[in-house]
């Protein structure tokens, strides 16, 4: 499957499954301090300890834990956090938590579980998949500590925050952290969270000393330590403030899923074609990339080794994708250079590896539940200079109308002893779209007029020395996470 | 001239057994020791057949009572008049019955080059083929430097892979047909592996140089044709005379084997193409076609929504009709 070819680097917070929703009335106090005051006097001054202490203590009956259930057989099958908003009986939770009943509700139903043991059953109402969020009615209403405003609460970097939820279905936690900032990775912002955001976690929320709701307890990077994200509290607002108390569920989330994916894309594919893309040399060929605060690219050599061919590659890949179910996660944009020479093989020798290096480019071409098999073009094509084989392979969304995939990747034809393979994945965006960055990404692939072929590499791609493929970054790099933008509202 | 009488017992595919030589008749046959010939056959009587000159001086062969009878093609008959070409069984047992006067076919001219080809000269061919392709093989895929001591040392897992091969047919064909014929059978392996690699040149040239992908989508069906090929070849050896029938078998084999990669590729893919495109590359000196332009390039794309639309409205359907049916 298409979507498994990035790892993503954030581990969505829902384990398999998981979602605790905690609330809790707190005492009178709760509402007020939302509303109010930025200015955290004493945090510094209170113990820590002590200020978790009493946030748990007010939280704890608003706080709830989300389980997907299997309809048959009653087993769980994804587990995550939610908490009750205001005196409502509505319920924020992340939409990965609830995705399969959102995209299956014949094979899975909701229930909640709240810090007592109690348990009950949920109503999905509405989801936003941009970021990451989805409402459930429950059949009981919280105590006014959890409020969402429509101004974002004031925060400033150090500033303790407290993530509530329960971790790895262990039991309901609070865990201190920091707040550091807004992420721009996503094409939405998500708050950078210095502390532990466990999976099971996913959907609870995040407070300030004071009570206010900072945001949602969302995803955590893999490669780091304690690199959290939080959703924006005002996001969730947005989604809760569309909901009125005789809406109902509807009866198919898939098309308001798709809907959204598309504007999604919209955003995303206009960000990214809004300026022309960035050209490098590697070697006598000028080759395409998208630099941006949304696709960061790395560059990486292997001469080291006792080959008798060199390679060099540029990578430069999204840090956010959409979770749309467990097997398909979209919005997601991958641009790979790699340019391969030698100056011991001759050219048949070459031309057999750069045939090799060529194959199996494709991920899967199996009939598959979510995703129609590949529809590919392969041409012999001559832009300027340049002559290369060109393959496009496009595949649509089944589950989601005018959705589609593309995989472009290129291999040189003009040079007996170096060649160019650079390959473009675009994952769920509109036909026009995709094929819209297609084209602009062959055109910018030429070859320099008058280059001599000694020059081996001018790679200008990222500082970082080494950094071969996608998958593993070093430790000490930032790198964001999922998410969404604009201010789109699900209804 | 005195007039000899010859009755010969036949194997199954039709080779003289035993051959016994009379001045006399009658000649009496079967299981008992009082009989001419005396049959090692369960299903014959003891005193099975006879055979003797009718009123016309013809030779006949008569049945004495058994319970199995003799029989022509599977035929019973009481009496049958032998005219040293009908092959008849009693019991499980094929004789045939020729006298001096039987005319021979006439003297097959011998086939030189069959010959000559044969035995160690046949033999050292298919080494050199074998090795050659090895090596060729293991040169164009050397990108790490290989010394040449592996370059010899890789020939010796080809050639012991085309020994185990060859020494399969040739036990066959010496339990089916007398002779191992190992070196024809190492011929035909090596002629076939020659035949594959030629084919290979032949459809990435014509993918590489003039564009023509479609022979290279589908390039497993040519090894399924060399294959049954090679096996054919084979089998012949072993037994030239069902040249048709094994041709027939053969070709209706390779034909069920390509018809069912096909359907398979169809079920799990929705395409009949093993490769959904070409990888092959060579050398750029090596381009003959025209190469396209980018805007051609756009449009074809195009191309591809109203297809990939079709197969999703498809696929949609056939799910919906599952489950109105699963709910009915």
């Amino acid at each position: 499957m298409t979507f498994l070819r990035l790892p993503l680097l954030i581990a969505c917070l829902s384990l398999p499954t998981f979602l605790s929703l905690q609330t809790f009335a707190a005492p009178g106090a709760s509402t007020s301090s939302a509303a109010a005051n930025q200015d955290q006097t004493e945090p510094a001054a209170t113990a820590p300890s002590s200020t978790a202490q009493e946030l748990y203590a007010s939280a704890q009956s608003d706080l709830l834990q989300i389980r997907v259930l299997l309809k048959n057989g009653h087993s769980q099958s994804a587990v995550g956090s939610g908490f009750l908003i205001g005196t409502s009986n509505l319920v924020i939770t992340n939409f990965h938590v609830v995705s399969q009943i959102a995209l299956e509700p014949d094979t899975y139903l909701g229930e909640f579980k709240d810090t007592q043991g109690k348990s009950g059953d949920i109503e999905l109402l509405a989801v936003d998949v941009q970021h990451d969020l989805a409402v459930v009615r429950v059949n009981r209403k919280g105590t006014g500590f959890f409020n969402l405003t429509e101004t974002p609460a004031v925060l400033s970097q150090g500033e303790h925050l407290y993530s509530l939820g329960n971790p790895l279905d262990l039991g309901f936690f609070i865990s201190e952290g920091t707040y550091n900032g807004i992420s721009h990775r996503g094409f939405s912002e998500q708050i950078m969270f210095t502390g532990p955001v466990n999976p099971g976690m996913s959907g609870g929320p995040n407070v300030t000393a004071n009570g206010q709701v900072a945001g949602i307890n969302v995803a955590h990077r893999r490669d780091g330590e304690l690199v959290s994200f939080l959703v924006p509290a005002t996001f969730a607002q947005k989604l809760v403030a569309s909901i009125t108390d005789s809406s109902k569920p509807p009866e198919d989330f898939k098309p308001i899923i798709g809907e959204q994916l598309l504007a999604h894309q919209t955003i995303m594919m206009n960000t990214l074609l809004a300026t022309p893309l960035t050209s490098k040399t590697l070697g006598p060929y000028s080759v395409p990339v998208r630099e941006s605060e949304q696709v960061r690219c790395w560059g990486s050599s292997d001469s080291k080794r006792e080959k008798t061919y060199k390679t060099d590659q540029i990578n430069c890949r999204m840090e956010s994708a959409i979770f749309v179910s467990n097997d398909l996660q979209t919005g997601q944009i991958a641009i790979n250079h790699k340019f391969v020479q030698t100056d011991q093989l001759n050219s048949l020798r070459f031309s057999n590896l750069t045939g090799k290096l060529f194959n199996n480019r494709l991920n899967s071409n199996t009939k598959d539940e979510d995703i129609t098999t590949s529809h590919c073009k392969e041409e012999f094509i001559a832009n300027d200079k340049f002559n290369s084989r060109a393959v496009v392979c496009v595949e649509g969304y089944k589950k989601f109308a005018g959705l589609y995939n593309f995989t472009l990747f290129t291999a040189s034809t003009d040079e007996p002893l170096m060649s160019l393979q650079s390959r473009l994945d675009i994952d769920g965006v509109s036909f026009e779209n995709g094929q819209k960055f297609v084209s602009q990404f062959l055109a910018g692939l030429v070859k320099n007029p008058n280059t001599n072929k000694s020059s081996p590499m001018k790679n200008n791609a990222a500082t970082s020395s080494n950094n071969p493929t996608d998958t593993a970054l070093p430790t000490g790099t930032a790198l964001s996470n999922s998410s969404v933008s604009s201010k789109k509202e699900a209804k | 001239m005195s007039l000899f009488y010859f009755v010969e017992i036949l194997n199954h595919s039709g080779d003289v057994q035993a051959r016994h030589k009379f001045s006399e008749l009658p000649i009496r046959l079967g299981r008992g020791y009082q009989n001419d010939i005396i049959l090692d056959d369960h299903h014959t009587a003891a005193e099975h057949a006879i055979i003797e000159q009718d009123e016309h001086g013809k030779l006949i062969l008569r049945d004495l009572g058994s319970q199995n009878g003799i029989k022509i093609k599977g035929k019973s008959h009481t009496q049958i008049q032998l005219d040293g070409d009908k092959v008849v069984h009693l019991g499980h047992t094929p004789i045939r019955v020729r006298d001096s006067h039987y005319q021979v076919n006439a003297e097959i001219i011998s086939d030189t080059i069959h010959n000559r080809w044969q035995g160690w000269p046949l033999l050292v061919c298919s080494v050199l083929i074998i090795a050659a392709l090895s090596l060729s093989e293991a040169w164009v895929n050397d990108i790490t430097e290989n010394k040449t001591t592996d370059y010899i040392m890789g020939v010796f897992p080809w050639l012991l892979s085309a020994a185990a091969w060859a020494g399969i047919w040739a036990l066959a064909n010496r339990v089916f047909g007398g002779a191992a014929n190992f070196s024809r059978h190492a011929f035909i392996l090596s002629c076939g592996l020659l035949i594959m690699q030629l084919i290979e040149y032949i459809y990435t040239i014509l993918g590489f140089s003039f564009s023509w992908e479609a022979p290279i989508l589908y390039k497993g069906h040519y090894a399924i044709a060399v294959i049954t090929a090679t096996i054919y070849y084979h089998l012949r050896l072993i037994n030239p005379r069902r040249r048709k029938l094994l041709k027939i078998l053969c070709i209706g084999a390779a034909l069920t084997v390509s018809g069912l990669k096909l359907l398979h590729n169809y079920q799990t893919t929705n395409k009949y193409a093993d490769e959904i495109y070409m990888n092959e590359m060579l050398p750029p000196a090596m381009r003959v076609s025209r190469n396209h332009s980018l805007a051609e390039f756009d449009q074809s794309i195009l191309t591809l929504k109203q297809e990939i639309d079709s197969e999703r409205e498809k696929a949609l359907k056939e799910k919906a009709e599952k489950k109105s049916a699963t709910t009915k």
